[in-house]
């Protein structure tokens, strides 16, 4: 067929979340923590398939990522206790956030990203 | 219905009537229980969404292209599995030695206006995909009644929507890519290597793994969802009106009760406006009436009925409408297990109310609302639709209830009326079993499977257990 061929991966992330607003995200959380290391383009693009769909959804009824107020009790309980409801997954939240193509490593980095964790 | 509406009257009813007789039976809000711990810097376990399949897989990965999947399958060691979001409730995933992530593998290749086809890759999600499509000016016909699954695992595994003038997801895939246990990258399609096309797109991913689909899309159109409450009885009596006379029709039966909810969705028209509230909360306060209510001996089946006629014929109608890829999918936030099979379309309604009978009868502990759907025939080897029109009936129990003794009663009804199980869903049957409901294709599909496999590379457990070793 006649494609239109499009080359750039991240063409789709942008096509998905406008990059304005996933810009806006990421600021908003670093706002909160600016000590938080910003994601690579590969975390950017599990965040994006997996953490935003319910993160940046406010009928998902989960916390918001960038809303501060949405995260005081998670960011209460510790990055520990965190952790494992990430990975092992409670009440809406499914094991790993969904994302099964994250690493520990991108798993912590992504929940400071998303809660807006403090530095410790 | 206004589900906000509901979940207050319905917790303030089930509430009042039990005077605190709650405790040995009170919800546990929906939990499961997570199958395995997670120690910090040990193997990190891999759990599905449902909490009722597992695995600490030694080795993973995520390939970005093509290239990168074909060496992770050249060199995979054990047994290999593909996951994408981890929807399926059957052990179509776990491994403890290769697990594959195609969540990199996202996202549009190549469009065709004129044909309003679209490649895509494999690993995006359906909640990705309305969007992506959206964008170059096309849509798919239909859609699954929740977006969170990979597209590729909603197509091997026969996802599908709801229409009786619409296919399964794999039923609108015109090409793919196949990476094969091998490491060979092979085009299929109903010209290129049909065979292996036809198998691949019902396959519960024992084929290889597959990096992108090319989908015969429609132009962009939106869409008006009616959800009412209704008899139970009035729907089926009329159910070929609902399904001749709507885009898309299913319906909710509610165990125990006497109605249910219709959803009729068709092309919106101008002036239609969203109205009430969809609540994905709403089956939690179902579980909490249920739970408040039918343990009363000899009268609680005929108050819960009654409470839940007075309660929900008292609610108005949920208008949902928008572009289609927002109407068709719902919020999925308690998490539940799922036994899904699908009859001959022409044997819905007797099934549907042998099951109700039969919960009734034996006094099964369901409340979560059983869905009931239709679905055109296709003619992909191993799908639940190949050769018929499909009628699909979804059994659910929330994820912190045992499910497994009520679903067995239920599986032996769907067997007696013919029914095939949803590759992605829980069920009982082994290959032998599985054989003799697909007599046309069966064979055919294992010569294909291995021979693309002949090691056996891609057959974890389940995979063993339903296409043989």
């Amino acid at each position: 067929m006649s494609n239109y061929e499009i080359s750039n991966n991240n063409k789709t992330s942008r096509i998905v979340l406008g990059s304005t607003v996933l810009v806006a995200f990421i600021v908003s959380a670093l706002f909160i923590s600016p000590s938080i290391a910003a994601p690579g383009a590969r975390q950017i693009k599990l965040l994006s398939n997996n953490c935003l769909q319910c993160h940046a959804n406010p009928e998902s009824t989960a916390p918001l990522m960038g809303v501060a107020k949405d995260w005081k009790a998670v960011i209460e309980q510790g990055e520990d206790v965190t952790m494992k409801n990430l990975v092992l997954g409670i009440r809406g939240m499914p094991p790993l956030g969904y994302c099964s193509a994250c690493s520990e490593q991108d798993l912590r980095e992504l929940m400071r990203l998303v809660a807006g964790f403090p530095d410790k | 219905m206004k589900r906000r509406t509901f979940i207050k009257q319905s917790i303030a009813l089930g509430g009042g009537l039990t005077f605190g007789a709650m405790s040995a039976c009170s919800p546990k809000g929906g939990e499961p229980q997570a199958p395995l711990e997670f120690v910090s810097g040990k193997t990190l376990p891999w759990t599905n969404w449902a909490g009722n399949q597992a695995c600490n897989p030694s080795w993973r990965h995520s390939p970005a292209t093509a290239d990168e999947l074909i060496s992770v399958l050249k060199s995979a060691k054990g047994v290999v599995r593909a996951v994408g979001a981890g929807h399926s409730f059957s052990a179509v995933v776990p491994t403890d030695d290769t697990l594959v992530s195609t969540d990199l593998l996202s996202g549009l290749v190549s469009y065709d206006a004129m044909t309003l086809q679209a490649t895509v890759k494999s690993g995006t999600r359906l909640h990705d995909l309305g969007p992506i499509l959206n964008s170059i000016g096309q849509a798919v016909p239909n859609m699954p009644d929740m977006d969170y699954p990979a597209l590729g695992g909603a197509i091997v595994n026969s996802t599908h929507g709801t229409g009786k003038n619409f296919g399964s997801m794999g039923a609108y895939a015109t090409a793919l890519k196949l990476a094969t246990p091998s490491g060979e990258l092979l085009d299929c399609s109903k010209e290129k290597n049909s065979e292996i096309f036809n198998a691949v797109r019902a396959s519960a991913g024992s084929l290889g793994i597959v990096t992108e689909f090319t989908l015969q899309n429609q132009k962009p159109f939106k869409l008006t969802e009616v959800n009412k409450i209704e008899p139970l009885e009035e729907m089926l009596d009329d159910i070929e009106n609902r399904n001749e006379n709507h885009r898309h029709f299913e319906l909710y039966a509610i165990p125990y009760a006497s109605v249910g909810i219709s959803v009729a969705t068709d092309i919106a028209k101008s002036g239609e406006v969203n109205k009430g509230e969809d609540d994905p909360q709403a089956v939690n306060a179902l579980r909490t009436v249920f739970e408040s209510l039918a343990w009363i001996p000899l009268v609680g089946e005929a108050l819960y009925d009654s409470a839940l006629t007075m309660i929900l014929g008292s609610e108005a109608n949920v208008i949902r409408t928008g572009p289609s890829f927002e109407v068709f999918p719902h919020l999925r936030i308690v998490r539940f297990r799922e036994m899904e099979y699908t009859v001959p379309a022409s044997e819905g309604p007797a099934c549907l109310r042998e099951i109700m009978q039969t919960i009734k009868d034996k006094k099964l502990p369901f409340s979560f609302p059983i869905e009931y759907r239709y679905v055109k025939a296709d003619d992909i080897w191993l799908s639940m639709f190949e050769g018929q029109d499909g009628c699909s009936i979804s059994i659910h129990e929330y994820g912190d209830l045992d499910f497994k003794a009520s679903f067995a009663v239920i599986e032996t009804i769907f067997l007696k009326y013919g029914g095939r199980p949803h590759w992605g869903k829980i069920h009982t049957l082994d290959s032998h079993q599985l054989a003799k409901l697909y007599p046309r294709h069966w064979q055919d599909f294992q010569e294909i499977r291995r021979s693309l496999d002949p090691q056996g590379k891609l057959m974890n457990t389940h995979l063993k257990s339903i296409f043989g070793s």
